[in-house]
């Protein structure tokens, strides 16, 4: 059984427009992994490439130049380590050694070393034998991974073609919404150079690009919530990704910059751009001519499953796909009306948001087993299995706010003990 | 609204998803007025002008009493989600065209505010407000209940004033049009389906329930030696149907539980009908069914994938 989802109103503004890389910026914070410690001291400098900590995941100097500080990081969602790094004004590349792999151990250090977040999900589905490529953006404004498709076939040809001979991998399916034509015809083309390789288009709907849906729909193994793709002998990867792995085979430059989407309806030109890893925000936006002053909602990543900041100086990370500003919270509830703060009603049990939910969750009675504090009730409707999609509340014409409700269930079945009636 | 704007940004921490659909409770009821207009049409037609004053009557104190309600109760504005509308309309649906002013005042005010807003407000409510009040009011002035012929009627009608399932002689014709007594929005099958009509492809209501409840009666007919078209096209069968089991708040969720709500109702329907001498099977049917609505939901959740 397929798994649907909505459709949503995809305002891709940045489809047709080319990548373009983003002007050195004056200085970047790559932000460190939680478990890594600066290699690097305050003061020292450092080329295009450089090593900057160890870790799971290593990160390198997205420019050259000279280390500020290490500088502490406070959101609202944690706190983060980052080098600053302030730019020299002649970009240096550090001297980097090709890496080699003949087998999977060397293939996921290597691509470890390199700081790209896919050693992650290849070392957890080491022993697939099927490798999903995901080129379904289901979130509005998204377009980087569109974008990848069409510049970088050729790379991801290669990188396919890499990943399955050192990984096993025994077929490859590369996943694209069939409405981004374009993207299915390059994919069609990278496919047919590619060993064991189809294009499957997939219902443009959301969240069409979740893991779970992907095995489900794509690779056509039935698939638990609870489940992870891995569990199913499935390697998920983002285009990007298989193209970056590609690439640094090539020439060994680590995981320093992507391509992410600016937009929003501040933006004056909203476009696609390729920025060093821990590029600030603003710059981003001054590139794009997006107005700060009368924001007031940052977005990074979709608008369905991204997170809100309220500080336009984070630098930007390694998974961010787009950066995005609004206005307001517009009032008239039209198109696009972002977070609409008045016009909540009392749930009407409409059953939209049941319909919407992939995990068959029924979230409207997971809002109302909260707020009675019934966790009885709780542990039967099983919020931990939400995939965090967001789609119920965007459907719910009540306006509840139904994925936050979830959240809480998760964190107070977390907690121990008793029914709280 | 003035145009201040910051010297500095103020960005404001909201929770994903930062969009959401254009879709609200307001636009739901919107749709139903809308999908109700045909056989508001249709009851000015067949019973003249005073069955839209009696309708706008409905409607507009249903809107105070939900006014009214929400001060002294102290509960947020509640008139701009149009509910009161939809069910002002359809208990005005339900009265026969003379149908004093005053008492279809009471009406509207057990359907709002005793079978409304003391369980809560919308969402709330148990009960379809409408369908218990026409109920109620059928009880409490049971000699207002005189249905006028249609000023438009065939030749051929001889019973005045008798409601098509008592007198079981009016033509299939005149039922579906509406050229019979009857209550001012329920006679014309007709216009009732129009409005249904639209109201699916909006998805504002699901076919479900409808059809399950239909069909129901109609192969419960069939079993039973009776005739089943004719039990769907009288007694305000096809308004219960599409307008009372489409009430999202008071029927069940998932679409297994549209269908159990469907032939629980339909079933039970028949079995006043045709076995004992209840009045008002259709309303007690799914009222009934709505006060099973729980135990239904409960049964027919949907299962998480795991
Ligand atoms: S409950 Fe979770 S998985 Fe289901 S629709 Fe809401 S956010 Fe998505
Ligand atoms: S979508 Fe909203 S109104 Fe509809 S059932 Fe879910 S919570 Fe209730």
């Amino acid at each position: 059984m397929k798994i649907f989802g909505i459709f949503l109103d995809r305002e891709k503004n940045t489809e047709n427009g080319l990548t373009i890389a983003l002007p050195t910026p004056e200085r970047v914070a790559v932000p460190l992994p939680k478990d890594g410690t600066a290699e690097v001291r305050a003061g020292q400098w450092v080329l295009t490439g450089s090593r900057l900590c160890g870790g799971s995941l290593p990160a390198h100097a997205s420019v050259s130049g000279k280390v500020e500080e290490i500088k502490e990081f406070d959101t609202d969602d944690g706190s983060f380590t980052a080098v600053v790094i302030k730019a020299d004004e002649n970009q240096k590349d550090a001297a980097v050694r090709v890496p080699r792999a003949d087998d999977r151990e060397s293939f996921i250090n290597a691509v470890r070393e390199s700081g790209c977040p896919a050693a992650e999900k290849i070392s957890a589905a080491a022993d697939a034998d099927m490798l999903i490529v995901n080129g379904v953006e289901s979130e509005q404004y998204v377009t980087s991974e569109n974008r990848c498709m069409l510049d970088d076939g050729k790379l991801i040809t290669a990188g396919i073609a890499l990943i399955s001979r050192l990984m096993g991998i025994e077929k490859t399916v590369i996943a694209v919404a069939s409405d981004c034509e374009e993207a299915v015809d390059a994919m069609e083309k990278t496919a047919a150079d590619a060993p064991k390789c189809e294009v499957v288009k997939v219902r443009p709907d959301h969240p069409a690009g979740a893991d779970m849906v992907l095995v489900n729909n794509v690779a056509g193994r039935p698939i638990k919530a609870n489940e992870t793709a891995a569990e199913k002998k499935v390697m998920i990867l983002l285009p990007s990704e298989v193209a970056f792995i590609a690439s640094y085979f090539e020439t060994g430059m680590p995981f320093i910059k992507r391509r992410v989407t600016v937009d929003g309806d501040l933006v004056k030109t909203p476009c696609v751009v390729e920025a060093p890893i821990g590029t600030p925000l603003k710059d981003l936006f001054a590139f794009a001519d997006g107005n700060l002053l009368p924001a007031e909602k940052l977005v990074i990543g979709g608008l369905m499953t991204g997170r809100c900041v309220t500080d336009p100086e984070l630098p930007l990370g390694k998974c961010d796909s787009a950066a995005l500003i609004f206005m307001k919270p517009l009032e008239s509830g039209g198109k696009g009306s972002l977070k609409v703060v008045g016009g909540q009603t009392n749930c009407i049990r409409c059953g939209r948001c049941a319909k919407a939910c992939p995990a068959g969750l029924m979230p409207m009675r997971i809002e109302k087993a909260v707020k009675k504090r019934k966790r009885t009730e709780l542990r039967r409707l099983r919020p931990d299995l939400c995939i965090g999609c967001g789609s119920c509340t965007y459907v719910c014409p009540a306006k509840r706010e139904l994925k936050d409700a979830v959240d809480k269930a998760k964190t107070i079945l977390d907690r121990k003990g008793g029914d709280e009636e | 609204m003035t145009d201040f704007r910051p010297e500095v940004a103020e960005f404001k921490k909201f929770s994903a998803p930062f969009e959401k659909e254009e879709q609200s409770t307001s636009k739901i009821m919107t749709h139903v007025v809308v999908g109700l207009l045909p056989s508001l049409l249709l009851s000015g037609i067949i019973f003249g002008g005073s069955a839209l004053l009696l309708t706008g009557f409905c409607i507009l104190t249903a809107i105070f009493w939900e006014w009214l309600s929400g001060m002294i109760l102290k509960r947020p504005k509640s008139t701009d989600d149009l509910s009161a509308v939809v069910t002002g309309m359809v208990f005005a649906f339900m009265l026969p065209a003379n149908f004093p002013f005053w008492k279809a005042a009471v009406g509207t005010f057990m359907a709002i505010v005793v079978f409304k807003q003391l369980f809560g407000g919308l969402g709330k409510n148990i009960l379809n407000p409408a369908a218990a009040s026409r109920l109620a009011c059928w009880f409490i002035f049971r000699n207002s209940f005189i249905y006028p012929e249609p000023v438009v009627n065939s030749a051929d009608v001889q019973s005045t004033g008798t409601l098509s399932l008592v007198s079981m002689a009016d033509s299939y014709g005149d039922m579906f049009i509406g050229r019979v007594a009857g209550g001012l929005g329920e006679v014309s099958v007709l216009a009732l389906l129009t409005g249904a009509f639209y109201l699916l492809a909006m998805r504002v209501i699901s076919l479900y329930e409808p059809a399950a409840f239909l069909g129901t009666i109609f192969v419960f007919s069939y079993l039973t030696g009776q005739d089943g078209i004719y039990q769907i096209l009288a007694g305000g069968t096809v308004l219960a149907a599409f307008f009372l089991g489409g009430d999202s708040v008071t029927t069940p969720i998932t679409w297994k539980g549209k269908l159990a709500f469907g032939v629980l109702a339909g079933a039970i329907t028949c079995v006043l009908r045709f076995y004992t001498h209840v009045p008002q099977a259709v309303l007690i049917a799914i009222l009934v069914c709505d006060l099973l609505t729980p135990v239904i939901d409960r049964l027919t959740e949907n299962k998480p994938r795991c």
